[in-house]
């Protein structure tokens, strides 16, 4: 360990508190004495700060987020068998509804229409109404699948599959073989499902990071009124203020008699910065205005963020981008107004 | 699988030294109804509720992972009982119409040490700025107060020797960073 890191671990123990004895009145002592050393101290501090509310700030996401609604679904079924018996059971009631949603009887269908299909037989002359589901199963036959004419579909076919047979029970639904429905592949995906929980596929945050928002303004300064009682006053300010008072000080000598236009960036709110893959590729972002999730990009990409006028622009990996706070779901619009560009572009 | 585990209080303490954030979730869930009806019987709003929690949780976090922490009452009474100093301490607040950052007055004791002439939107995004390893090891050193041991478990680090390097190098790229960015004399009073 070098003298640097010594001491560098000798003022996090000052700052913890965990100091004590000759130790800690070696090192106040040095406080008083040396500035030089006091200042490396005072930066410590101020970095351990910072360090410390990024940190709360991340863990609180984490519990920001366990409060809010799943983007996915979890089937309520400890068993698999009784989950896929539930999920045949939907499109029967499914297939029913389309069912008594749709015309009676194949005389409203057309001449061409009836042809196409292939089930059809002939016309129903006097079709009964049913009264439960278990019945419906029971008297579907041959006959009043034209009634049935939907567009093709997994989950029709499926239905299809379970009227055929009238006497089918649960177990011989999971377990039938028909040309329209391969069961084997059914049975390999639900093989697939591991655990005792089936949990459909949800996009997925790759990391995160807070980022601050810079907020890029023009400034008018008239530069002969800046006396030197501002300039006094402007000394006391922060960083910020003082590297742009100095400019303006160093124009008063020049006396120019028109306002001064200079572009000033000054720090405005954090944002945190999500980086989401999304399983059906989705390549933009959703912005709420405090937080910003970007799909598809890499988290090592460098971001950073500006405001200018009422508008929000991020720089992904050099590209400048508009970011519409809406909370929904965008494409990424690039920046291609060159006067913008310059803007976000100075330093 | 394991957001919808309840875990046990000693189970909690142990999860949570282990640096598990899932226990946090999972305190969140088990108390929210408890917390809820305190902060809802003593002035106060649905909306006050999860800030009122999640802050209390991560105070739990941190105290338990202090040196020589040790649960001698139920998980749920020593929740309660921060949940109740920091909500009396809100209410004094919303009566007084003051504000008070509290996250600035956290681990730090040092109260003789003055860094209120800096600025330190700058250091936030600078912090902001580091890469997440760095952002990783300095927050679970300073603000978890994992030991070294639990660090290197938990970034996958050879030992903790190489926590201790790997923390210092993190610090000093960020410090040389504040000292560029700031100009000297800022830092005397």
């Amino acid at each position: 360990m070098d003298k640097q890191q010594h001491i560098h671990e000798l003022i996090d123990q000052y700052l913890m508190g965990e100091l004590v004895g000759q130790e800690l009145d070696k090192f106040k002592i040095r406080l008083k004495d040396d500035p030089a050393f006091l200042n490396q101290v005072q930066i410590q501090k101020a970095i351990i700060n910072s360090v410390e509310i990024a940190r709360r700030d991340e863990l609180k996401a984490i519990l920001v987020d366990a409060t809010k609604p799943k983007k996915g679904f979890i089937i309520p079924f400890g068993n698999r068998s009784l989950a896929v018996a539930a999920s045949i059971l939907s499109l029967l009631a499914f297939g029913l509804i389309i069912k008594t949603m749709l015309p009676q009887g194949g005389e409203e269908l057309s001449q061409a229409d009836k042809t196409e299909q292939t089930i059809i037989k002939e016309p129903i002359e006097n079709q009964k109404p049913v009264s439960d589901s278990a019945q419906v199963v029971a008297t579907l036959d041959d006959e009043n699948q034209d009634s049935l004419f939907i567009p093709p579909s997994p989950e029709i076919a499926l239905a299809d599959v379970v009227e055929d047979d009238e006497t089918m029970d649960d177990a011989s639904i999971l377990t039938a073989e028909s040309d329209d429905v391969d069961f084997a592949e059914l049975k390999k995906n639900e093989d697939e499902i591991d655990g005792d929980e089936f949990k459909a596929q949800r996009d997925s945050m790759l990391g995160s990071k807070n980022v601050v928002l810079l907020a890029v303004a023009y400034e008018t300064q008239a530069s002969e009124a800046t006396t030197s009682q501002e300039v006094k006053t402007a000394k006391k300010d922060g960083l910020f203020n003082r590297k742009s008072k100095e400019k303006s000080d160093k124009k008063t000598e020049v006396a120019e008699s028109a306002p001064q236009k200079t572009l000033k960036t000054s720090p405005s709110i954090g944002i945190r910065v999500e980086f989401w893959e999304s399983i059906v590729k989705f390549k933009g972002y959703k912005f709420d205005g405090k937080k910003l999730l970007l799909f598809d990009t890499p988290v090592s990409t460098q971001i950073g963020l500006k405001s200018y006028g009422n508008t929000t622009f991020l720089n992904k990996g050099g590209t400048w981008y508009k970011i519409v706070p809406n909370n929904s779901f965008n494409q990424m619009v690039r920046v291609s107004n060159t006067e913008i560009l310059k803007v976000l572009n100075a330093k | 699988m394991l957001l919808n585990k309840r875990f046990s209080d000693s189970q909690l303490v142990e999860e949570i030294k282990a640096g598990n954030e899932e226990a946090l979730v999972s305190m969140q869930k088990s108390y929210y109804a408890m917390v809820k009806s305190f902060i809802l019987k003593n002035n106060g709003t649905e909306d006050e509720i999860d800030d009122v929690l999640q802050d209390s949780i991560i105070a739990v976090w941190r105290n338990v992972n202090k040196p020589h922490f040790s649960l001698t009452v139920k998980m749920s009474t020593y929740l309660m009982a921060i949940v109740k100093n920091l909500w009396y301490k809100q209410l004094k607040k919303k009566t007084r119409f003051t504000v008070v950052d509290e996250s600035l007055q956290e681990k730090i004791t040092a109260d003789d040490i003055k860094t209120d002439h800096l600025d330190h939107r700058i250091i936030h995004q600078l912090v902001a700025e580091l890469d997440e390893t760095c952002m990783k090891l300095l927050g679970y050193f300073y603000f978890d107060g994992f030991d070294n041991k639990t660090i290197a478990q938990k970034m996958g680090f050879a030992n903790t020797d190489t926590v201790k390097s790997k923390k210092y190098q993190c610090f000093k790229r960020l410090q040389s960073s504040v000292t560029t960015k700031f100009n000297k004399e800022d830092f005397f009073n």
